[in-house]
């Protein structure tokens, strides 16, 4: 193999490639549309996830100083955050909540004073409604719920104070919590799994960047195979054996401008996620700090890639069928490999089944790196898994070619 | 005739000492991983230096299979190829750099222009900068493609295409051409083209081995003509002979010879 054979077939393959509309549309607007739009749909599930506040409005018919304690007593909790309007926005709100722009709203009634003050019917079933929620169409049962605990917790907490105060402590001869000591805030520890800071919990940004990235990357499998399951058809293979061509040369004059096709497409989508997602509305992609681990990762998934590729090109007889078995294979690893649905929200058998996929290998070592600022001993075990896979896959290319030969 | 540099003009050396004998075949045989026959069965053949030799046979005969062989597409199994007194199996790449091929397909790019796939080839040929360029301009003045170098090959004619697909074998200046059906499918324009050019490199001392199924192109340009069917050489003749042996006919046409030899052999 020589260098200067080397650089003519990368040559052409590049001018292959420049003048292939549907394989540029492929490599580099199909991610693109991808992580723009995924970014931007699913970026209040992820919000939510990553603990960015419910919003709650709340009207407030009774306007009293228990009214204000109640409010107060639930802004204590910071997965909600709470605008009081008075009874004459009452309309306004509802308009808020029907069209989504707030995800709970709230009444307050003027019955809430009596209920404080411990002066209702002593039959508990009896109790009419002090707070009326009101709930918008995109908020789940299980928020209207969480929520409701809370605002249980708070009329409760209301009612026990009423209690206390009327209560002389002395005289019972035993000593009254204090507030926190009451509700047991300290009672409760919190270990988050995938890290130690909420935050480090994927953004919709931080997902899906990394996640439609590695798609495109592996979708090189299109361009290839069809430039070489053409130059098979139409005896371009054939000459070139009879020019001297080793499999080698040819091989690797294939890899070398898919590789670099491949971090031109990194570079591109990390800049999309840093400068056009934020413009579009969305969260700005963090890369994090570790260089390094970056362009590990990105060579190490452009490896898989394009080992995948050419076992694709060499196993497939027409370009149809390169396509068919090259596409589909994508999307099967994209769908079991938290490209298309992230891995943490499917149930544990399916979070198995994804270990299985060098996409989620890909996407989790991509996540190490730009969320979790991870060094080398954080991806090594995903770099490979990708390196192997590779490895499997360009051995086995190599063999079928040589059979073919 | 078109005025192009002769092989002479930039210093090649036709033949080599032996230059009575470019080419020997010995003994070839070949069978494909999974056939129950042989391709080629044991086939000698011995073409001289500067000849134009014809080799005939009906689709499925071996021809293509000899020709692989001997461009080193396939590897031998049985025999060997001696071209310009080196050996095959023992030099292959000195060999294959003698040798040049025009297969039946339109081997290039369509996506490419003419002069990017001549770059291309020459490139993979080891040719590089001014050498490549004046190798290219060679090819492009035996072929005709000056006013149709910089469009996609693929927007083409037929007749340009195969004149394209010829240039590309010209590139390393073969001393043996090999040219598999260079004329099928074109029009009368196109090929009587082709055949021009092929004669400008028979002039210029070139060896061809042609292989075609218009018996009458063969008849007009080889001088030797061997005719192979099942894997098998019926007849390793010069033309001249060969035709002798057509007594019935006024003129005597290849075409008779070759039909009465290819029917004498029983059906596979």
């Amino acid at each position: 193999m020589t260098g200067a054979k080397l650089y003519t077939v990368a040559r052409k393959e590049l001018l292959l490639l420049s003048r292939d509309l549907h394989g540029l549309l492929l490599l580099f607007v199909m991610p693109l549309v991808f992580i723009l739009v995924m970014s931007l749909a699913m970026q209040d599930h992820y919000a939510s996830r990553s603990g960015a506040p419910l919003q709650v409005m709340v009207v407030d018919h009774a306007n009293s100083a228990t009214a204000a304690e109640l409010v107060a007593t639930m802004q204590r909790n910071q997965g909600y955050h709470f605008a009081v309007v008075p009874p004459g926005e009452h309309e306004a709100a509802l308009d808020a909540a029907r069209r989504g722009n707030i995800d709970l709203l709230i009444e307050i009634l003027p019955e809430l004073n009596a209920f404080a003050e411990l002066q209702e019917s002593e039959n508990i079933t009896d109790q009419e409604p002090v707070v009326v929620m009101k709930l918008p169409a995109h908020t789940s049962r299980q928020q209207e719920h969480i929520f409701a605990g809370l605002l249980q917790e708070a009329l409760g907490r209301l009612r026990l104070t009423t209690l206390f105060e009327t209560l002389n402590a002395q005289d019972l001869g035993i000593s009254l919590p204090n507030e926190e000591e009451m509700m047991g805030a300290s009672a409760i520890s919190t270990t988050y799994l995938y890290g130690n800071d909420p935050a480090n919990a994927p953004s919709s940004v931080q997902q899906n960047v990394p996640a439609w990235l590695i798609f495109s990357i592996f979708f090189i499998v299109v361009p290839l195979s069809y430039t070489f399951i053409q130059e098979r058809q139409l005896g371009t293979l054939y000459r070139m054996r009879s020019m001297r061509v080793s499999p080698a040369t040819l091989m690797l004059g294939k890899c070398v401008p898919y590789f670099g096709v491949n971090q031109i497409q990194v570079a591109l989508m990390l800049l999309a996620g840093v400068f056009l997602v934020p413009l579009l509305g969305g969260d700005q992609l963090q890369l994090g700090t570790n260089w390094g681990s970056l362009i590990i990762m990105s060579a190490a998934v452009s490896w898989a890639a394009l080992g995948y590729a050419l076992l694709i090109a060499v196993v497939a007889r027409t370009p149809e069928q390169a396509v068919t078995l090259g596409g589909m294979g994508n999307i099967i690893w994209a769908a079991i490999g938290g490209i298309m649905v992230p891995a943490f929200i499917m149930p544990p058998r399916m979070q198995m089944l994804s270990h299985l996929s060098p996409m989620a290998w890909a996407l989790e070592g991509f996540l190490d790196v730009l969320l979790r600022n991870g060094g080398w001993t954080m991806i090594r075990d995903n770099v490979g898994l990708l390196g192997l896979f590779g490895l499997a896959c360009m051995t086995g290319a190599m063999y079928v070619y040589a059979r073919m030969r | 005739m078109r005025k192009v540099p002769s092989l002479q003009q930039i210093g090649t050396t036709i033949c080599g000492d032996n230059a009575d004998e470019v080419i020997r075949i010995e003994q070839i045989s070949h069978t494909y991983a999974g056939a129950t026959s042989m391709a080629l069965d044991h086939v000698t053949l011995n073409i001289a230096c500067g000849s134009f030799f014809g080799l005939l046979g009906p689709n499925g005969a071996g021809k293509t299979t000899l020709i692989s062989l001997m461009t080193g597409i396939l590897p031998l199994q049985c025999g060997d190829v001696h071209i310009l007194g080196r050996t095959l199996s023992q030099e292959r790449d000195s060999v294959l750099a003698l040798t040049g091929l025009v297969p039946q397909d339109y081997a290039f790019y369509p996506r490419l222009t003419g002069q990017e796939n001549l770059r291309f080839f020459a490139g993979i040929n080891g040719f590089h900068g001014p050498k490549a360029a004046e190798r290219m301009e060679r090819a492009i003045a035996i072929c005709g493609l000056e006013q149709h170098i910089h469009r996609l090959a693929g927007a083409y004619s037929g007749g340009l295409k195969r004149r394209l697909n010829l240039a590309i074998g010209l590139l390393n200046e073969p001393r043996v051409l090999y040219l598999d059906e260079p004329t099928v499918g074109i029009d009368a324009r196109s090929r009587r083209f082709i055949l021009d050019a092929i004669k400008t490199l028979k002039a210029d001392g070139t060896t061809v081995i042609y292989t075609s199924h218009y018996m009458e192109e063969v008849q007009q340009l080889c001088d030797t003509v061997a005719i192979i069917d099942h894997g098998r050489v019926l007849a390793h003749k010069p033309m001249c002979e060969l035709l002798q042996s057509e007594t019935h006919a006024i003129a005597p046409a290849l075409e008779n010879v070759y039909l009465q030899l290819i029917e004498e052999e029983p059906l596979s």
